[in-house]
């Protein structure tokens, strides 16, 4: 009896790796996973990937601070949505639309570094490893899109690292709010916060911590009012996590600040 | 023309007597100071409008854009505070405007330890100690540092008390200070005492720059910037350690209160003063022993005193259309000459310029630098030395220059081997910084950190700041050693050993040479 119970427990044991092993995203399925990010060199700049059930990925490139994709840290976990796409770069499977976010937790197994080999060339590359050519990696996301002449209430949407408030994602957003404030003599600000719910492809569900909400619009509402914003300020958060059911659960890391004449 | 017909006279009568006076006639026409290199408060001497000062790589220039500049009565040269020191006490012009672990040596020697160099308030390891023991200078004989007691927890430029993200924990207090019944972290005064270099006190128009990345917000925290408390603007904070003062007035008022002991604060005139003076004034090395003139025509535009005053502020150099220290590559494969004198100047030169190239080039990686990695470019990241040491003309950080390196957290901070063999003690106190559970950590070192010097994060009260230094300048390296913050690089091979270490870039010797050899010339 015992051996026939060991017996089961092997085959579950070999049929949840099986299982596991098999995880493989078809192309076109929207996937989101956290995993170690892996960086791999290459003759010019490195390339970033990571590694989801059987499958490699292709996150993106190193470049500098005006990229889309900005890569994570190793040292800990990296919390990826993306669509799988059919483009090979760096030996990893391209991911679309892709968007990353570093878990703030430290974890000393992310740090997987790989040579660089003849068969992964990244040839194409805005910024290269040293000096640039003197400009940044992409002019099109360097200035904050002149703002229309408008006396109305405009919104602004800010997006956050997960679990963290404001970071060096948020300067061009404040400056961008500050300017139009001083444009249409902002009397109100209204700061709305969010904390998100990210459904995982594995069935899993990861959330925010409810607390980064609060801190989110304590944040902006004391920056803002510092550089000199005079209003009045009324800030609320959201208690119950917003989510996109594995669709761009990303956008519910976000506050929006609404600035009225 | 007399005086050249008395020359001549001279050099028919004794060669010896001939050369003296061609060297004495070099020396007044260059502006080259030889002796009295030490300025003491109160001297009323004259600051010419270019002068150079030996030290052991060659020779540092100092230009003063507005000509020559009577000392006496200048705030900057007078004693005005209580303890006989003034400004030039610790930015002397021989040491690069700042101060030389030498200079601090032979003034001992040369007063008995009696200059106002050695006040007690920060030219002692703690003020309660006996002044008369050079033990209790030790840190500023030893490693040039100068004490900062900071009040805990920190203001806001309001002066508002900011909530702390950490606790701070003494746990090592070689000097005393720190767990000192008045002077301690929970003493009277509940102050912090760190110890840190003076800074070059030249080249501030490029420090002080607001044309580059300066607006209301930190490009690098999100946080709020420091503002001028006379415009409201906010400012580069590119200035001090650990960017605690926003201008260069606000930086004059509190080392006046602090370090000279003023009894009441400068009056606007004497801030003006000292301002003025502090942006007109430019220094570089000049000329090296190995190289010869820095200054000559149609050299490297990159080096030398004058070229530092017509040079362009507020530009980022870690670029090929700007460089950082620009040489136009006019020492590259320099014509051979046959002369052996020429001969060695040229490999110098060859070696400088090669230098300058694995500084801007050599690519390594840069991993878990905190305001570097963590601002978009990813952890780790393949860079040059160029990519944080980027401001056009000194090697600084463009704008909000804080990071950290390295050079006072653990594990990277120099610390004495600890075994029952080891006899040297450790000289530098250790935090024990915890930062708060209910936020993230610090992303490369955690919740729980050692450190000799929290630095930034005594001002910000931010866990992410803890151990971040603002960068400094590169230039004058030769008359300053020891550098980094914390003086824990005595030479300049130990400053390159240092980043060979933490960035485990493997430099060849020939590279790390190289590499000296250039910062040696800046």
């Amino acid at each position: 009896m015992e051996s026939l119970k060991n017996f089961v427990k092997t085959l579950f044991l070999f049929g949840a790796g099986l299982l596991c092993s098999l995880i493989h995203a078809q192309e076109g399925q929207r996937i989101q996973f956290v995993a170690c990010p892996i960086v791999r060199d290459t003759s010019t700049v490195p390339c970033w990937l990571t590694r989801y059930g059987d499958a490699l990925y292709y996150m993106g490139i190193q470049s500098d601070v005006s990229a889309d994709f900005q890569p994570p840290l190793q040292g800990h976990q990296v919390l990826v949505e993306g669509i799988v796409g059919s483009e090979m770069i760096c030996g990893g499977v391209v991911l679309e639309e892709i968007k990353i976010t570093t878990m703030p937790e430290l974890d000393g197994s992310c740090n997987t570094m790989l040579p660089a080999e003849d068969r992964y060339v990244i040839d194409v590359y805005p910024r290269p490893p040293g000096p640039s050519s003197g400009r940044l990696a992409f002019q099109v996301n360097i200035d904050p899109p002149v703002l229309e002449p408008s006396m109305d209430e405009k919104t602004f949407t800010l997006y956050f690292d997960f679990d963290k408030g404001v970071t060096f994602r948020q300067p061009r957003d404040l400056t961008a709010i500050m300017s139009y404030a001083e444009q249409i003599s902002a009397t109100r600000v209204e700061i709305q916060a969010y904390y998100a719910r990210h459904q995982l492809s594995n069935g899993q569900t990861l959330d925010e911590n409810p607390a980064v909400a609060i801190r989110r619009a304590n944040q902006l509402d004391e920056l803002l009012n510092g550089a000199g914003l005079k209003a009045d300020f009324t800030l609320n958060w959201s208690t119950t996590p917003y989510t996109g059911g594995g669709f761009e659960d990303w956008r519910g890391r976000r506050a929006e600040v609404t600035v009225f004449p | 023309m007399k005086a050249f017909q008395k020359h001549l006279q001279s050099c028919r009568d004794s060669w010896l007597v001939c050369l003296a006076g061609i060297v004495s006639a070099l020396i007044a026409t260059q502006g080259l100071s030889q002796t009295n290199q030490w300025w003491s408060p109160g001297d009323g001497r004259m600051l010419s409008a270019y002068v150079e000062y030996i030290n052991p790589f060659g020779r540092f220039g100092i230009v003063n854009t507005t000509g020559d500049i009577e000392t006496s009565e200048h705030p900057f040269f007078e004693p005005i505070g209580t303890n006989g020191r003034a400004c030039v006490t610790c930015h002397q012009p021989a040491d690069g405007m700042s101060l030389s672990v030498a200079s601090i040596r032979q003034r001992w020697e040369d007063t008995g330890g009696a200059d106002p160099l050695f006040a007690a308030i920060d030219g002692m390891n703690c003020p309660h100690l006996p002044p008369e023991d050079p033990a209790s200078h030790s840190l500023l004989l030893d490693r040039g540092l100068i004490r900062i007691p900071l009040t805990w927890p920190p203001r806001n430029q309001a002066g508002e008390f900011i909530e702390p993200e950490f606790t701070i924990e003494v746990v090592r207090d070689p000097t005393g200070c720190n767990t000192h019944p008045v002077y301690g972290l929970e003493g009277e005064r509940g102050e912090v005492s760190v110890y840190r270099r003076p800074r070059p006190a030249a080249n501030l128009r490029y420090v002080t720059s607001a044309l580059f990345g300066v607006s209301s917000f930190v490009g690098k925290t999100g946080m709020l910037a420091s503002t001028d408390p006379e415009t409201g603007l906010p400012v580069n904070m590119n200035m001090m350690a650990d960017a605690r003062e926003p201008t260069l007035k606000t930086q004059a008022q509190s080392a006046a209160l602090g370090h000279l002991e003023i009894l009441s604060p400068l009056s606007p005139e004497q801030l003006e003063q000292i301002t003025a003076f502090e942006l007109q004034l430019y220094g570089a090395q000049a000329w090296s022993v190995s190289g010869g003139n820095l200054m000559e025509e149609g050299g490297p535009s990159g080096l030398g005193p004058r070229n530092m005053s017509t040079g362009r502020d507020g530009v980022l150099g870690n670029n090929i259309t700007n460089f950082i220290f620009p040489m136009e590559e006019r020492w590259h494969d320099l014509p051979y000459n046959e002369q052996a004198i020429d001969a060695n100047r040229i490999a110098f030169r060859e070696s400088v310029a090669r230098g300058h190239d694995v500084f801007f080039y050599r690519t390594f990686w840069l991993k878990d630098a905190m305001h570097i990695n963590s601002v978009g470019l990813g952890n780790p990241i393949k860079r040059t030395c160029a990519t944080c040491h980027g401001m056009h003309m000194t090697g600084m950080d463009t704008a909000n220059g804080w990071m950290d390196l390295g050079t006072t957290n653990l594990p990277w901070a120099l610390e004495p081997p600890v075994s029952p063999w080891a006899d040297k003690k450790p000289e530098m106190p250790l935090f024990k910084i915890t930062c708060r559970a209910d936020l993230p950590p610090h992303p490369f070192l955690g919740r729980e950190i050692y450190t000799q010097d929290p630095g930034r994060a005594l001002i910000s009260g931010k866990c992410d700041d803890v151990g971040a230094i603002v960068i400094q300048q590169f230039r004058g390296l030769s008359a300053r050693a020891p550098y980094f913050v914390n003086g824990s690089a005595a030479t300049l091979r130990e400053l390159v050993d240092f980043y060979d270490r933490r960035f485990n870039i493997r430099y060849t010797e020939k590279e790390k040479q190289d590499l000296i050899n250039f910062l040696s010339v800046l």
